[in-house]
């Protein structure tokens, strides 16, 4: 009975983060990723002939003014638009109406939900003179959004199939901002059958009956989004039963992988080793991959890495090279997890220095309070430093403390033995 | 390892000094300065670790009192069994050590013994005087640095450590400072937020942009409308100024039609075809003017031409006369010379024959023979007399040259014969002989030195064997047997024992069984004292014989040397005296073989020179011999040539009678008659030719004149004379042809005048038709005569070309302003202008129109400026760029940071570790040495500290006051080093399971009382694991240690 596509947070033009190093044809690659993925999107709703298009917010980043992205956007509605099926869109906290945005004259199939004073505004979508659905809609007016947005969304009396389309954030630690902070008990609560959401980009049915979807965003743009990218095609039949189904559409997936490097003492093996692991199957024409490489374990090349710090840009290199055009796998980071191969639990019982070193890291593990110390000794860089702190505050959680530690270990292990 | 005994073979003032009583524990040893203290210890020290090599260069201990410089120790181990180690300093200082069973070890196994202590840890630790004492550094030598530290890890890598991770840490990031990665990158992350921030604030401008553009549009919309609207109406006026020339143009040629007269009908092209017709009646009629005149002229001509006709009949003749008449001058010219040439050569033949002789005639000359044949027989005589005079000549110079050559020869064979000469007196000798000496001289050369050689050598064996002789001698006088104790007292022991039991048994039961037991134990005694003494002497005979052994091998093998030299030089000197007697050398020494080997050298020589000369004069008197038999060849040659030339001579005289010649010419004189013969012949011949040649002349001449004068009669001319004959044919011939060219010419111009009287008739029949044509063209024209018919002609021509004007203006109005209604409205607009107003319209509007296009053109640039903006704003990837690159850069300061981190956490944790280590951990040795020192000092200082990082040691004392060792008295200090010295005793001890005795030499000097006292209880409870040797010289400390230690061994150096 009714078709649709249910995408969000497209982030259209947003850079990648997380890559140290890239190369022209790569950043090229990466800066068109998101549009792509958008188009591919667009071609979905014409491949299967969907009455519309749903997006929930977060379409580009106003904070960047990137008008190339938004006259992009609009020309991909308009590819839309000239075979008759309708867009809907709300705004969230990056794109919000107050926000930045070029004067563009939208293609006439478009529907922008613009109300600056929050009201729900409902848009009946007719079929052949017959009322098939009600898109109710949200945008953001401003960023600071903190009102829990879908207690305003009600469904009407005999009302056909309802649909609320919003921007916000449900449940607590999503690893987003809890902007528009709702529940899923008040998403049941508005009636609606269905909820096209955005904010959260990791894909995900929330519930079903009613289905409450996170499309997640249909590129990832960092390590944190790994994994399958897409939108989601949603068939409702007579009876109204919903029928979603995931369909990824990402161009640039990211992929991570740990390698036990412990039985690997020489550099050729490692590089084999590094390009075995990487050498991923293309699924198709169009994806390309970028990998996270993570050496873990105890080997003799630990020494060598110390030594030849360059030694993973250069494999990374190495390898690189190997993949040209597209669709590419690039290795975007090798990180160097690998210790040296020293049985510390026998060294932390030696009476001796090493005892005692090994015992105050011990120490140090043990007790988070211990923690603290370590954190203002840092403190310097991580946050006293005034150019660094917004980018480095967050570094320094005790998580990253013990990594830290763990590394420092190592190195001191690895200086202390060699000079016995 | 304990000493036992020690045995100084020589060693500094020591010689032959044995002392085998040590105690395992503690022994003193006093002695006076200079009574040989230091030198005890050392030579322990040399013993057990070797002499100094040169490069060390520290005393040595020459054996000053004699004796071999070394000696040996015996030691035992732990199971009590022992070792001789026995070192010489001359012996390659190869060390002896023999086992309990009498086998031999080697270095390694003393370093075994000695628990691998190292040389430098035994004089440091385990043998030192004060002197080493007060020298802290003694102590620092990294092996003892190292044991200090047996915690493994050295104290300046860990400082090294610190720094390295200090320097890595500031590298990554340093609060000020341009240099460090992350202050680098974060300098470039400024820059590139920066340019983010431009880039946001650029975009912002897109909407002003776009409505900037469509106001820019509505301008320009609005000003290319105006300018359209202006454009026309320029273009309308541009018309009518266009239009203007012919409109009035059209205007005039109207009006001057109006004014001519009316002429309906004219023939076409009229003037033109009049006057073709008046042309073509006036050359006709002075064409046949002209030829009427010709006619007449021509028929006078003819009229006036005469011709010589009876000429022309005789044309034949004339003809013959004028071909023969170069033939009769010439003939006529030339007979007068050609008659005188005849007379001339008659007169040249008659004196040419005179000169020949008297006897010569014609008739003789034609009958001479002169053949080739004839002359070739001359000529052959000619030849051999040439030859055979040449050949005479030839062999007359040889015989002279011969003869100057063998003058020359005698010469050089009297200059050889004196040379030869010089040689008289030398004495000739054998070849054979030569080679024997020769070879006997190459032969002694080789031999004589070998011989001294084996002569030398065979003295050096000689005394070798002499001085083995001697040792051996010396060897076997040495006792082989030692005394042993005798083997009666047992006896006696036994006859007492029995005495014993008589008197048990008598009843003297405890006296008997106590001296029973006394003998008994006596006995025995005995019996083992004997015993150890026979083992003793036996090891020592054992070795004298292996020594006396060797040296009878040595001497057996020198022997066999010197018999085997002998009987070399015997052979050698056979030799030498065969060769020698060759030589006739009695005395064969090397200078004179040489000397002899130089005589032969020069003597042979000489020889060869004599040799050399003698071929010379052989060779010298067979050339000549040679010579004077070519000379005698030579003369018979000549006389064979002169007979041969007399033969010639008589063939000559023979020819010349038979063809009557006189006898006494030469061939070249008949060759020369034969030449002139031929001459005088030519002539002959060409005096009959001129003969000829007269006759048939005088007849040419005759001829001509009679076919002449035969033609002159039949024309009825005179006879000429014979000179004139000449140009009276000339006269003829010329007549002759004028005649004939008059006549020609005649019948042409008949000709002509038959043809120019045909043409004159067809010219005027011409006439007549073109008259009747110039008739009808009149007729035509309306016009009476041709002057009215060209005044009509003018105006109807006139009045065609303003028809024509104005058509073709009208077309150029209509080109310009179209058809119809459109052209009235346009020549309407016409009739109203005047070209000065539509000008000064037409710059009014062009002037608009510049302007016009000035502002738009403006206008356009503004609007492309605009949308290349506008289109940049849209198409700029940039921002994307942009926010890749920060980032980026965001990624390597985060990389970089967790780096600091990591060089910042590692050298934290490091220092703390290290001081920790430092307070709580202090090492086993330094923990051992702790306790000696504070029993040392009493008390006073609790504690040794010895910081990880440093080169020093610190000592904490009962108050916690710290202090460095420059801080503490001379006594303290030594104190404190003797307390390092135990503590690293020990450790060594727990560490090699080898329990070292210690040698001190007179340490406690700078001791108090109190302190000396505790510092030999020390030294008491050191005793109970390690033997101690003690030196000193101080009466009160060995007697102190005596009466603090009873069990002291006390050895005395005086």
């Amino acid at each position: 009975m009714l078709k649709f596509i249910h995408t969000a947070d497209l982030h259209l033009g947003s850079p990648f983060s997380g890559i140290k190093e890239f190369n022209e044809r790569l950043a090229s690659a990466l800066f068109e990723a998101t549009f792509l993925a958008f188009n591919k999107i667009i071609d979905l709703c014409i491949f299967h002939h969907v009455d519309f298009l749903l997006i929930a917010g977060d379409i580009y980043d106003s904070e960047d003014r990137n008008i190339r992205a938004q006259l992009k956007f609009r020309d991909a509605l308009s590819r839309l638009s000239e075979k008759g099926i309708y867009t809907y869109i709300v705004h969230g906290n990056h794109d919000p109406l107050n926000g930045w945005s070029a004067t563009l004259k939208w293609p006439k199939h478009v529907y922008i939900f613009s109300d600056p004073n929050l009201n729900v505004e409902k848009i009946p979508y007719i079929k052949n003179g017959q009322k098939l659905a009600h898109i109710h809609g949200i945008s953001f007016p401003q960023k600071n959004i903190t009102e829990n947005l879908a207690k305003r969304f009600k469904r009407e009396k005999g009302a056909p199939f309802s649909i609320g389309l919003l921007h916000c954030n449900i449940g607590t630690n999503t690893g987003h901002e809890p902007y528009a902070q709702s529940s899923i008990e008040d998403l049941i609560k508005s009636g609606m059958d269905y909820w096209a959401l955005g904010h959260i980009h990791k894909p995900q049915i929330l519930k079903e009956n009613p289905t409450i979807i996170y499309p997640g965003n249909p590129q990832g743009r960092d390590l944190g989004e790994s994994g399958e990218r897409g939108c989601y095609l949603i068939e409702v039949d007579n009876s109204l039963r919903i029928k979603p189904q995931f369909i990824p559409v990402d161009r640039i997936r990211w992929i991570h992988r740990d390698i036990d490097i412990t039985k690997i003492d020489e550099e050729d093996e490692l590089i084999n080793l590094i390009r075995n692991e990487s050498n991923l199957p293309y699924l198709d024409d169009e994806l390309s991959y970028i990998i996270r490489i993570k050496l873990l374990g105890r080997s003799p090349l630990y020494k060598q890495f110390l030594n030849y710090p360059d030694m993973f840009d250069a494999i990374q290199e190495e390898i690189n090279q190997e993949f040209q055009g597209l669709p590419f796998i690039w290795i975007e980071r090798i990180e160097n997890e690998v210790k040296p191969p020293i049985d510390i639990s026998s060294r932390i019982k030696a009476q001796d220095f090493i005892g005692d070193l090994l015992r105050l890291i011990e120490e140090y593990k043990k007790n988070p309070s211990n923690l603290e110390e370590l954190r203002s000794l840092l403190a310097p860089l991580f946050s006293n430093y005034s150019k660094a702190r917004s980018i480095l505050e967050d570094e320094v959680e005790d998580k990253e403390i013990l990594a830290m530690l763990d590394k420092a270990e190592a190195y001191l292990i690895d200086a202390l033995i060699e000079e016995v | 390892m304990k000493i036992n005994a020690i045995h100084i073979e020589g060693f500094g003032i020591f010689h032959d000094y044995k002392y085998d009583n040590f105690s395992p524990n503690l022994n003193l040893i006093i002695g006076d300065n200079e009574a040989g203290k230091t030198t005890f210890l050392t030579f322990i020290r040399y013993i057990l670790f070797g002499f100094p090599t040169g490069r060390e260069s520290l005393n040595p201990y020459p054996p000053l009192k004699g004796g071999k410089h070394g000696g040996r120790i015996r030691i035992s181990d732990r199971d009590n069994l022992n070792y001789v180690i026995e070192r010489f300093a001359d012996y390659r200082k190869n060390v002896t050590i023999t086992f309990p069973d009498g086998s031999k070890g080697d270095e390694s196994d003393l370093a075994r013994l000695l628990g691998h202590a190292s040389r430098d840890l035994f004089f440091t630790l385990f043998a030192f005087s004060l002197n080493d004492l007060e020298q802290f550094e003694t102590l620092n030598k990294s092996e003892i640095q190292s044991r200090i530290y047996s915690m493994g890890t050295g104290v300046s890598s860990l400082l090294e450590l610190q720094k390295k991770l200090k320097k890595k840490a500031e590298d990554i990031f340093k609060k000020s400072g341009k240099k460090p990665y992350i202050n680098r990158y974060f300098d470039e992350l400024g820059e590139i937020q920066q340019k983010i921030q431009e880039i946001k604030q650029r975009a912002e401008s897109y909407d002003q942009l776009k409505k900037e553009k469509e106001d820019l549009f509505d301008k320009i919309k609005r000003l290319k409308e105006e300018k359209q609207e202006k454009e026309s109406a320029l273009f309308n006026i541009n018309n009518l100024l266009r239009a203007w020339e012919d409109w009035t143009e059209l205007i005039n040629a109207e009006k001057e039609l109006s004014n001519l007269a009316e002429i309906p009908e004219f023939p076409p092209d009229g003037i033109h075809r009049l006057n073709r017709v008046v042309d073509k009646e006036n050359d006709i009629i002075s064409q046949i003017e002209e030829l009427e005149t010709s006619i007449k002229e021509k028929k006078k001509e003819i009229d006036s031409i005469a011709i010589d006709i009876k000429l022309i009949n005789h044309e034949i003749m004339i003809n013959e006369l004028v071909r023969g008449r170069d033939k009769f001058i010439s003939a006529f010219d030339d007979i007068f010379v050609i008659k005188e040439k005849l007379e001339d050569a008659k007169k040249e033949l008659k004196s040419d024959i005179k000169e020949l002789g008297v006897e010569w005639d014609e008739n003789k000359i034609k009958t001479l023979d002169t053949s080739i044949s004839r002359r070739d027989e001359v000529q052959k005589f000619n030849d051999g007399f040439q030859d055979i005079n040449q050949l005479l000549t030839d062999v007359e110079n040889r015989l002279s040259e011969k003869n100057s050559q063998l003058t020359l020869l005698k010469e050089e064979e009297a200059k050889a014969r004196v040379n030869l000469d010089a040689f008289a007196d030398i004495k000739e000798i054998k070849r054979e002989d030569f080679v024997k000496k020769k070879k006997a001289i190459k032969i002694l050369r080789v031999t004589l030195p070998d011989y001294q050689r084996l002569r030398s050598e065979f003295s050096h064996i000689e005394e070798r064997i002499k001085d083995l002789e001697s040792q051996l001698s010396a060897k076997q006088r040495e006792p082989l047997s030692f005394y042993k104790l005798p083997f009666w007292p047992i006896f006696v022991f036994v006859i007492f024992m029995g005495i014993s039991g008589y008197l048990f048994f008598r009843g003297e039961k405890f006296t008997g069984s106590l001296i029973f037991l006394f003998f008994l134990f006596l006995n025995f005694g005995y019996l083992f004292f004997r015993n150890k003494i026979v083992a003793k002497i036996n090891i020592t005979r054992n070795r004298l014989i292996q020594e006396i052994k060797e040296i009878k091998n040595l001497l057996k093998d020198e022997k066999e040397k010197r018999e085997k030299v002998k009987s070399q030089i015997e052979r050698y000197e056979a030799l030498t005296n065969q060769h020698a007697n060759i030589l006739g050398i009695e005395n064969p020494i090397l200078a004179v073989v040489e000397e002899e080997a130089d005589t032969l050298e020069k003597t042979a020589e000489m020889l060869s020179k004599k040799e050399r000369f003698l071929e010379e004069y052989k060779r010298i008197i067979e050339k000549r011999r040679l010579l004077e038999k070519e000379y005698e060849k030579t003369k018979e040659f000549k006389e064979d040539i002169e007979k041969k030339k007399k033969s010639i001579e008589e063939d000559w005289k023979n020819w010349l009678n038979k063809h009557q010649f006189p006898s006494t010419i030469t061939p070249i004189t008949v060759l020369d008659i034969f030449s002139r013969v031929a001459a005088i012949r030519e002539k002959m011949e060409k005096i009959s030719d001129l003969g000829l040649r007269v006759n048939q002349m005088e007849r040419t001449i005759k001829e001509f004149k009679e076919k002449l004068n035969k033609l002159l009669f039949s024309l009825g001319r005179d006879i000429p004379l014979d000179r004139e004959i000449s140009i009276t044919v000339d006269l003829l011939s010329k007549e002759l042809a004028e005649a004939k060219s008059a006549l020609q010419k005649k019948n042409d111009i008949e000709s002509q005048v038959k043809r120019e009287e045909i043409k004159l008739k067809q010219l005027n029949l011409n006439l007549e038709k073109i008259r009747s044509e110039k008739k009808v063209l009149l007729d035509e024209g309306n016009a009476i005569d041709v002057d009215e018919f060209y005044l009509k002609a003018r105006i109807f021509e006139k009045r065609k070309n303003f028809i024509e004007d104005i058509k073709l203006h009208k077309k150029q109005i209509q080109k310009i302003a179209g058809i119809g209604e459109a052209y009235d409205n346009f020549i309407s607009q016409l009739e109203k202008s005047d070209p000065q107003k539509l000008n000064n319209e037409k710059e009014k509007i062009e002037n608009r129109i510049k302007e016009i296009d000035l502002s738009l053109e403006e206008l356009m640039k503004t609007d492309g400026e605009y949308k290349a903006k506008i289109d940049d704003l849209e198409k700029r990837e940039e921002i994307s760029k942009m926010r890749l690159e920060e980032n980026r850069l965001i990624e390597k300061i985060k990389e970089e940071a967790k780096k600091w981190a990591v060089y910042t956490i590692a050298l934290r944790i490091l220092e703390k570790a290290k001081q920790r280590y430092e307070k709580e951990r202090q090492p086993a040795v330094i923990k051992q040495s702790q306790l000696f020192f504070k029993e040392i000092t009493l008390g006073n200082y609790k504690q040794i500290f010895s910081p990880l990082e440093g080169n020093y040691i610190e000592v904490i004392g009962k108050n916690d006051e710290r202090k460095m060792i420059t801080q503490l008295s001379r006594g303290t200090a030594e104190q404190l080093y003797l307390a390092l010295r135990f503590g690293l005793i020990r450790e060594f001890s727990e560490h090699s399971g080898v329990n070292l005795p210690i040698i001190m030499d007179d340490i406690f000097v700078n001791f108090d009382n109190h302190r000396l006292k505790a510092a030999i209880s020390t030294i008491k409870e050191l005793s109970d694991t390690h033997q101690i040797l003690f030196f000193t010289c101080h009466p009160e400390i060995s007697n102190l240690i005596r009466s603090s230690i009873k069990e002291t061994e006390v050895i005395s150096l005086s």
